[in-house]
């Protein structure tokens, strides 16, 4: 809106005088401009060359790629469903912790820390975000992995394997369970940070009104902050969602590796980004490079549409809240 | 671990007490904020407990160690990363902030300017593996060589949005009559934007141009695919190169619990240097608000 006014300003001055400026102006906007478009060339250029890489697949293969399962490189028989379904197990998984514990962490941070607090801890929470994900990996691998093997992972085999049968499984440490684990860590910064600006909009009048009204601390919280922020966390998520999909190298290190559908927490397997990173410098074959391009553009196509959903959903929100991701 | 907690918690209150559930519920928030904590103070711990041991002054400037022998060190991953990014801010810093220019001060309701809009904040989202696979059609695969150029060009990729993203904000945040003011003078538009709006917004586009380049520092996943990685210094940047979380991860992958140890000593440097940057930032942005 502010540029608008700037935009008559400029057009009505162009209108009455023609000035040399014209020609600087028009030279820069043609400058940026062809800036943006090598940027846009580029986004889908990747999108081309994705296509390119995995034709031989898609040829050989087409849709039913994305339904069958097995994934043998001798004699070129590939399905990508093993790693589709790992991919949205993994991000989905780590969504339900990151999700659950990032919201609460959220509401302690923006209602219950006394205010001298808020900012140390949320800078705190926020240096998760600094942590490359290779080195979320080096932990998972080393640390987290053989922690749940000897703990968690012999606990539910053994209370709850012998009924539910996601649970019973060979403890190896890498798999699921780790990566779903490791990858909440990851998500905890992002969706902590956004959902507390969200809450931090609420307005104090509103919350005003509800103690007016009697109710408690912790029902003001719940039935009006949350709800009138209900539009930023879910940006929030949706964002996340899409960070959870695409991460690859921390995923890589402590999934394991494996190539069939999960039956357990404690499988090991894959998820589409993970697959490419390890195998890449494996491949036996063209198909086999194909196959692995084709998981590439399912994985790109997948993230896109996330991150298009979160791009519409942050915007309408921006309009009523002043939200910003 | 918390939802149990709270079955059992709510089996003890019995009656519906409202002060009871909110004592629980605020407890339940205390208790999440302790893991989220937890979660950083455990890593970071782990990192400075197993890591420091491996660093010392060789390690900083040593090749490294025949495989599975002590000693040597990381000179040339460090020396290779630092090639890496800068290559990537050929890349990125020019096409980032020019497409932030462009949205922050061009962009109109057009349907170029939609497409740009939208396609710039997807692009933040596309997995940096993906990326990786691209750089790896158009330069590896044509040159038939794993290569520096390729690295940098793919992170350099993965900064682009980073860059147009908190170009354009910090931009927007720069008041509007400082633009008039500038128009009214008579000064052309491309002068207001470049010597009067850009400057003003100066320290929040270095600030993002600084996070840009910690995102890119730590990518590993495309440079699988780029770079890939060596035992030696440098020596063309139409030659694979080793970058520091490519090591780290060859090490954390490795057999040996000397690799282990200094998987752990690079992190630690990592991630140090990584922190470092960030807090220098916030110290140097709090002095200057506008820029957030």
């Amino acid at each position: 809106m502010a540029t608008a006014t700037a935009d008559v300003l400029t057009s009505q001055l162009q209108q009455e005088t023609r000035r040399p400026s014209d020609r600087g102006d028009r030279l820069f906007e043609a400058v940026i401009k062809s800036i943006v478009g090598v940027v846009l060339v580029i986004f889908a250029g990747i999108f081309v060359v994705l296509c390119t890489g995995a034709w031989p697949a898609i040829k050989r293969f087409g849709l039913r790629f994305i339904v069958d399962t097995g994934w043998d490189p001798v004699h070129l028989a590939f399905g990508a469903l093993p790693f589709i379904a790992g991919t949205f197990i993994v991000a989905l998984g780590a969504m339900a912790l990151a999700g659950g514990i990032g919201l609460l962490t959220a509401v302690c941070v923006t209602e219950v820390l006394p205010r001298w607090l808020q900012g140390p801890v949320t800078y705190l929470i926020e240096m998760l975000a600094f942590i490359p994900s290779v080195v979320y990996g080096l932990f998972g691998l080393l640390v987290l992995a053989p922690f749940l093997q000897s703990t968690v992972e012999i606990w539910l085999l053994e209370h709850l394997g012998p009924r539910f049968s996601i649970f019973n499984g060979a403890p190896y440490g890498v798999g699921y369970l780790s990566a779903i684990v490791i990858l909440a860590v990851m998500l905890l910064p992002l969706i902590v940070t956004l959902s507390r600006e969200a809450l931090i909009l609420v307005p104090r009048e509103l919350k005003e009104a509800g103690y007016g009204l009697g109710i408690d601390h912790w029902n003001v919280v719940w039935s009006i902050s949350v709800p009138y922020a209900r539009n930023g966390i879910v940006g929030a998520f949706v964002l996340a969602l899409g960070r959870a999909l695409g991460e690859t190298i921390a995923v890589a290190m402590t999934i394991g590796g494996g190539f069939s559908l999960p039956h357990t927490v404690m499988d090991q397997g894959y998820t589409l980004a993970s697959v490419i990173a390890n195998e890449f410098n494996e491949v036996s074959s063209e198909m086999y490079l194909s196959a692995l391009i084709y998981c590439g553009l399912i994985l790109f196509v997948i993230t896109v549409a996330v991150n298009i959903l979160a791009y519409f959903i942050v915007r309408r929100l921006s309009g009523v809240h002043g939200f910003k991701a | 671990m918390a939802s149990k907690l709270k079955t059992s918690i709510h089996k003890d209150i019995g009656g519906n007490s409202r002060k009871w559930r909110g004592f629980v519920g605020f407890g339940l928030t205390g208790v999440a904020t302790l893991v989220s904590l937890g979660a950083l103070f455990s890593i970071l711990g782990y990192l400075i407990f197993n890591g420091i041991g491996a660093i010392n002054w060789s390690f900083l400037i040593r090749e490294p160690a025949a495989v599975g022998e002590p000693g040597g060190g990381i000179a040339p991953s460090l020396l290779g990363t630092a090639i890496l990014v800068a290559i990537s801010m050929v890349v990125g810093v020019p096409l980032g902030v020019g497409s932030g220019i462009y949205l922050s001060e061009m962009a109109r309701d057009t349907q170029f300017g939609r497409v740009a809009r939208i396609a710039i904040n997807t692009f933040i989202g596309v997995p940096s593996i993906v990326i990786g696979v691209f750089v790896y059609f158009i330069l590896v695969k044509p040159t038939s060589t794993f290569s520096a150029v390729a690295g940098g060009l793919a992170l350099g990729i993965i900064m682009i949005p980073i860059m147009a993203r908190t170009t354009e904000d910090v931009l927007r945040l720069v008041p509007h009559n400082i633009r008039e003011a500038g128009l009214a003078l008579g000064a052309p538009r491309w002068h207001v934007t470049l010597h009067v709006v850009l400057p003003a917004a100066r320290a929040g586009v270095i600030t993002g141009g600084i996070l840009a380049v910690a995102r890119v520092a730590g990518e590993t996943a495309p440079l699988i695919l780029t770079a890939l990685g060596n035992e030696y210094y440098p020596t063309s940047l139409f030659k694979p190169i080793d970058e520091i979380t490519l090591r780290i991860l060859k090490y954390a992958r490795g057999p040996y619990d000397v690799w282990h140890q200094q998987a752990y000593g690079a992190a630690l440097i990592l991630v140090f240097g990584v922190a470092a940057g960030s807090l220098l930032l916030r110290l140097s942005t709090r002095t200057q608000a506008p820029s957030r």
